[in-house]
């Protein structure tokens, strides 16, 4: 009897000790009528007009009651990608398509995914002429209340068809003071996103993710080439085994950039590559350059320097931050030549003025530190919040309206609770 | 039924000789060959040459006690696999070793098979020579399972050969090892 009793114990550990693989695949989407003769690409100002705050009135149950619709542009490959994004109230899921016309009907395919699951699906959408379509093609007319109405359907992958239906009800609340932080550069490996944390593939989907900003980490090579890496070892959470093994820090950028593939087969970027991505192919007006290793911090300094000057020449508005996370980082800052005047982001309330540092990254967990918040502000400082994932924490910090921006795994819903407002 | 089974067993475990004693203290050396037994981590972009057949070497202190499982200590040196590697930019080679440090049961079946088993770490070593050579470490848990066959036994002293299973499972490495082992006894009370 005992050994039967050990038996069956010792399967269970077995048993329960297979790891199940998740994954959240991103569904093909075939729609014939998306991509039929007559169709054309939705242009930008067209697809601008469509941005806005929408009632859903059919699949609310499975969205939530609003989603906020958001036109982003990305260069990929040469050429200008546009994406129409929704942010959408229930469960930290969005939608990310793109859009065509006929002279008629504004048609609009794409898929959405949950993040609190896997759950992914397929969306298609239209814009039926008398309904939407005539008034946004004009681009002198004003857009009011109930004056779009997109309908179509949704499906989980292997399921049926169910509808999908948005109204139109008020412009998105303007983002220029508010800044929505993309975690990781947009997301984490573990997400299951379409692309590894720490990306070029991962900053160029931040915006349809709702970002308007990014925060990276950045780790130093054996020859001293700043990488964006979060980890401070190899390891198969975030590169696809290999046999190299320990600290990162102890291969060179070469060795690295030849042999190690991230999960999903994208090479570890360079901080100068990453910051080239941001500055020529995305919106993205604000970095956080998180540092997560012991050392000089000249170099990235000199490549923080050398990208505030590119985008002042463009004209782009581009922050960019040092990261201070902690005594050993801020030591090393202060090891730089004029630090006072060295734009960067101290997670240590008390050594903001001390270093003269820009902004404040306050832990959530602290609750809404509005005395020292408005303190900070009174200064011409800023505070950004991290890492808020929780919905409901998500929309109370943003309801509290003093934030300067959210730092989130989940960008979306960051996005959803700021651009539809208290 | 009884007296059968209880004569079956005397003969499974016989009696102690004259110079088992209760209590035994000895250390074992071991060398012999591994092979590595799971799917090997290599780039999966770059063309490669992979060897999975190492030499394999091990250490051990054992305390067996009056009762039939015997404690032990093993360490050792062993290799996972190795490979070769040609990309565009250079060749190379990428060798992966461990030096196991594992506390194992250990009970005899019958007068000269025994099985052990346990577990441990693995202090893990990657060796790459591309582009310039890189020594980086690691630790991942792991365990060990394995059965050995006694060749010779005189005194102190004995040989045997042993089958055993390494298991680096933090990091999904494993090989299976065949060495001959010489023991030695020094120590009874």
């Amino acid at each position: 009897m005992k050994r039967k009793f050990i038996a069956i114990i010792f399967s269970g550990i077995l048993f329960t000790s297979c790891e199940k693989e998740f994954t959240a695949l991103v569904p093909e989407n075939n729609w014939d009528e998306f991509t039929a003769a007559g169709t054309s690409p939705l242009s930008d100002s067209i697809g601008k007009r469509i941005e806005g705050v929408y009632e859903i009135s059919k699949g609310d149950a499975m969205f939530g009651g609003s989603v906020a619709l958001k036109w982003v542009w990305t260069i990929e490959n040469s050429d200008t990608v546009y994406t129409l994004s929704g942010f959408f109230e229930k469960d930290n899921s969005y939608f990310i398509a793109s859009g065509r016309r006929t002279d008629s009907i504004i048609l609009v395919n794409g898929y959405y995914r949950k993040m609190v699951n896997t759950e992914t699906g397929v969306v298609r959408l239209k814009i039926e002429y008398e309904k939407g379509t005539l008034l946004i093609s004009d681009l002198s007319k004003p857009i009011g209340s109930d004056s779009i109405i997109i309908t179509g359907n949704f499906s989980q992958i292997g399921t049926e068809l169910d509808s999908l239906q948005f109204i139109y009800k008020r412009p998105l609340r303007d983002d220029s003071n508010f800044l929505i932080l993309a975690h990781r550069c947009g997301g984490r490996t573990s997400d299951l996103l379409p692309a590894a944390e720490n990306s070029v593939n991962m900053v160029l989907l931040s915006t349809k993710l709702g970002a308007t900003g990014i925060e990276l980490d950045v780790r130093m090579t054996s020859d001293e080439v700043p990488i964006v890496y979060h980890d401070e070892t190899l390891n198969d959470r975030l590169i696809q085994p290999n046999g190299m093994m320990g600290n990162i820090a102890n291969y060179s950028y070469a060795q690295i950039r030849d042999l190690v593939r991230l999960t999903d087969g994208q090479t570890i970027p360079s901080l100068r590559e990453i910051l080239d991505v941001v500055l020529l192919q995305t919106s993205l007006r604000f970095v956080w350059l998180d540092v997560k290793y012991y050392g000089s911090l000249q170099l990235v300094y000199e490549i923080q320097q050398e990208y505030l000057l590119k985008a002042s020449q463009m004209n782009r508005d581009l922050v960019l931050l040092i990261g201070i996370p902690d005594q050993d980082v801020q030591q090393n800052f202060i090891a730089l030549p004029d630090y006072l005047n060295i734009p960067s982001l101290n997670e240590r309330y008390d050594e903001i003025i001390n270093v003269n540092s820009n902004a404040w990254g306050a832990p959530w967990s602290l609750g809404v530190m509005r005395p020292e918040i408005e303190s900070l502000h009174s200064i011409g400082k800023k505070v950004y919040v991290w890492t808020l994932d929780s919905p409901a924490f998500i929309e109370q910090y943003v309801s509290e309206n003093i934030y300067d921006g959210i730092l989130s795994n989940y960008p979306c819903k960051v996005a959803h609770s700021y651009y539809v407002g208290p | 039924m009884f007296e059968y089974t209880s004569g079956y067993s005397q003969e499974l475990f016989p009696k102690e000789n004259k110079n088992s004693g209760l209590f035994e203290l000895s250390v074992e050396a071991g060398a012999g060959g591994s092979y590595y037994s799971t799917k090997p981590n290599v780039p999966l972009h770059l063309e490669t040459n992979v060897s999975k057949i190492s030499e394999a070497f091990s250490f051990r202190i054992n305390w067996k006690t009056d009762h039939r499982l015997s404690i032990s200590v093993e360490s050792g040196l062993i290799k996972f696999y190795s490979y070769t590697i040609n990309s565009k930019n250079a060749e190379g080679d990428l060798k992966i070793s461990a030096i196991p440090l594992l506390v194992e049961f250990a009970m005899p079946l019958t007068k000269k098979f025994q099985i052990r088993a346990g577990a441990g770490s693995y202090f893990q070593t990657t060796e790459l020579n591309y582009l310039g050579k890189v020594r980086s470490n690691s630790v991942g848990l792991g365990w060990i399972a394995g059965g050995s066959y006694s060749l010779f036994s005189k005194d102190n002293n004995s040989f045997y050969c042993e089958l055993k299973w390494m298991d680096s499972a933090e990091s999904q490495q494993a090989i299976m090892v065949l060495q001959l082992s010489y023991k030695y006894t020094f120590f009874r009370w």
